[in-house]
């Protein structure tokens, strides 16, 4: 092998002629057949397949860590439990404590006035009481369970309420954080910071706004929480606040940040649904033509059936599609095939086809416990009579 | 539920060209639908040059894979500085290297077993780019891996040589070496290949 010459920038082969061609054809061909949207699917599976693994660690580690803290926390108070009156702050300074690791970060928290024989243990009682703020373990809501006791030590008194929302929601009840200020730096930092509140238990309160801003941080991040957040808003605003087009919006994020999301199917069913309630009927026929195609969609074939004759009645004032849609509802049978039997009647009826309306509102009135039974008996009472005679098969 | 997917990525893709920021500061920053771009521009490179560096293509979607989660894993700690393409060059050397080892010892581990064709490799010379890819292959199988990494960044993906050194962690001097033995070495197989039937 010779020896390289003097270390210079040397030009590149493809300066080359012959060569040149071999390198981009190569080039070329080592691009091509990539399945780059496949692959970008596949790596979000991947990811999300990796949370909940991620979500024990995540867990452990914040355990881990607030464990230290409250070691550290009860190693920072040890020293300054000496003195008859100890103060912490600027205005109050006592030499000998003033060097421990926890002035300058008592300094920092404002005035506060502890006994000589006061332990963390009694620090508690006397925060709950409000009558000290400081550092020390806050809560971790800033909720209404802890409105009023900034910096107070004290367990949320819903804390089982709120691990049962937090559950419900997908999001794991994080330990509790250690960090003095966290309220401050949760404000200001990433969402992911902020602090835990529960959603849902403002929203069962009447805060409908400020639950529906709760959703809305959470739904901010990554992962299943974000996801099943994103969704619990959309429900919030269209089931709560009657914001059909809020949440429609919602759902609209939700498809494009969740495509692969566990809740894909219940976020496909309510969009068709809330495009139908806000009047765009041709975009809920076509999305529900597309759910009928998929397993979620045939599964719930009965409400989509329904849900399209409804479009075809209301909106688009076709009436012989209408009753196409109801008779494949009513043929999946149940309650929604009863109830569609009865849509379907009122369909004929209109079309001037007496005796299958007729026939109609008699199977709706076959199936026992129809809630508008009454009015259907009427129904058919009048239509008989008019028809003369009423027995028609 | 394909086309509601494929309509959802076009959305993305629509949105986030919109934006004028690039997207892995964009993804540094929170915005989670940069990722999608992110991964549309870098994901071709990361693919083609995992090729170049010899990952079976068996090996290669698990490697792109980690690649990217390598890159999402760290993206918080990207401060912006550097090009970006460096980086990602760095990880798919690291992942080429691993993807590269985890194939050899298969590879012998079948072939003891005797459970795969001695020879799987078909040419296509009918189609000129794949036949030049062979040929390309082929030659740069006979570098070492260090001389690889060179050439290919070097002569294949037109990487600047202060930013091959960077990416390889070596200095200037050393990459011309290693370019200089690399070429010397790869005119040998290329010119040996085209004496073969």
């Amino acid at each position: 092998m010779s020896d390289p010459p003097a270390w210079s920038r040397p030009p590149r082969l493809s300066s080359n002629g012959q060569l040149s061609e071999l390198l981009e054809r190569a080039n070329a061909e080592y691009r091509t057949g990539l399945d780059e949207p496949g692959a970008f699917v596949r790596l979000s599976e991947r990811l999300r397949a990796r949370e909940p693994e991620r979500g024990v660690w995540k867990r452990g580690a914040l355990a881990i860590a607030a464990l230290a803290c409250v070691g550290l926390s009860a190693w920072w108070w040890l020293p300054v439990s000496t003195g008859s009156e100890v103060a912490f702050g600027p205005e109050l300074s006592t030499p000998k404590q003033g060097a421990g690791p926890g002035a300058e970060r008592n300094r920092a928290s404002g005035p506060l006035r502890v006994g000589s024989d006061e332990v963390p243990g009694e620090l508690v009682e006397r925060g709950a009481s409000g009558d000290m703020e400081g550092p020390g373990l806050p809560g971790r809501h800033e909720g209404p369970a802890s409105t009023g006791e900034r910096g107070a030590r004290v367990p949320l008194p819903a804390a089982s309420a709120t691990e049962r929302t937090t559950e419900s929601l997908g999001v794991g009840l994080e330990a509790p954080s250690s960090a003095p200020d966290e309220g401050e730096v949760g404000a200001a930092g990433h969402p992911e910071s902020m602090p835990r509140r529960d959603c849902l238990e403002l929203a069962n309160q009447g805060e409908y706004r400020a639950a529906e801003q709760c959703f809305g941080e959470r739904a901010t991040g990554a992962g299943l929480s974000a996801e099943m957040a994103l969704y619990e808003k959309a429900r919030l605003r269209r089931d709560v606040l009657h914001d059909a087009r809020g949440a429609l919006e919602a759902l609209n994020e939700h498809r494009v940040r969740f495509p692969q999301g566990s809740l894909r199917p219940e976020v496909n069913l309510s969009r068709v649904e809330l495009l139908a309630e806000l009047g765009h009927g041709r975009e809920a026929l076509r999305e529900s033509e597309a759910l009928l195609a998929s397993p979620t969609g045939k599964e719930r074939a009965a409400e989509l059936h329904v849900l399209r004759g409804n479009v075809y009645r209301r909106d688009l004032s076709d009436l012989r599609a209408a009753d196409r849609e109801y008779a494949q509802a009513e043929q999946l049978g149940g309650a929604l095939g009863a109830e569609a039997s009865q849509l379907r009647g009122a369909v004929l009826e209109a079309l001037g086809d007496v005796p299958g309306a007729l026939a109609a509102y008699r199977r709706y009135l076959s199936v026992a416990g129809r809630s508008r039974s009454a009015d259907v008996s009427r129904r058919v009472e009048q239509l008989s009579s008019s028809s003369g005679g009423g027995d028609l098969p | 539920m394909v086309r509601a997917l494929v309509s959802s990525l076009a959305e993305v893709e629509a949105e986030v060209e919109a934006s004028p920021a690039p997207p892995l500061l964009r993804c540094v920053e929170g915005d989670t639908k940069a990722w999608r771009q992110l991964h549309r521009q870098y994901y071709p490179i990361a693919a083609a040059f995992l090729r170049k560096l010899g990952v079976d293509p068996r090996d290669l979607d698990d490697a792109c894979q980690e690649v990217f989660l390598q890159m999402f894993r760290y993206l918080a700690s990207f401060r912006g500085e550097a090009d970006p393409k460096t980086w990602l060059y760095r990880l798919c050397i690291t992942q080429a290297r691993r993807a590269r080892l985890r194939h050899r010892v298969t590879h012998a581990l079948q072939q003891v077993l005797s459970m795969l064709p001695q020879d799987a490799f078909v040419s296509s010379p009918g189609f000129c780019e794949q036949h030049a890819r062979h040929r390309i292959d082929a030659a740069l199988a006979q570098l070492s891996d260090k001389e690889r990494s060179v050439f290919v960044l070097y002569e294949m993906e037109g990487v600047p040589g202060k930013q091959v050194a960077e990416i390889l962690g070596c200095k200037e001097a050393t990459l011309w070496r290693r370019l200089h033995y690399a070429r010397q070495v790869f005119r040998r197989a290329l010119e040996a290949s085209e004496y073969e039937p």
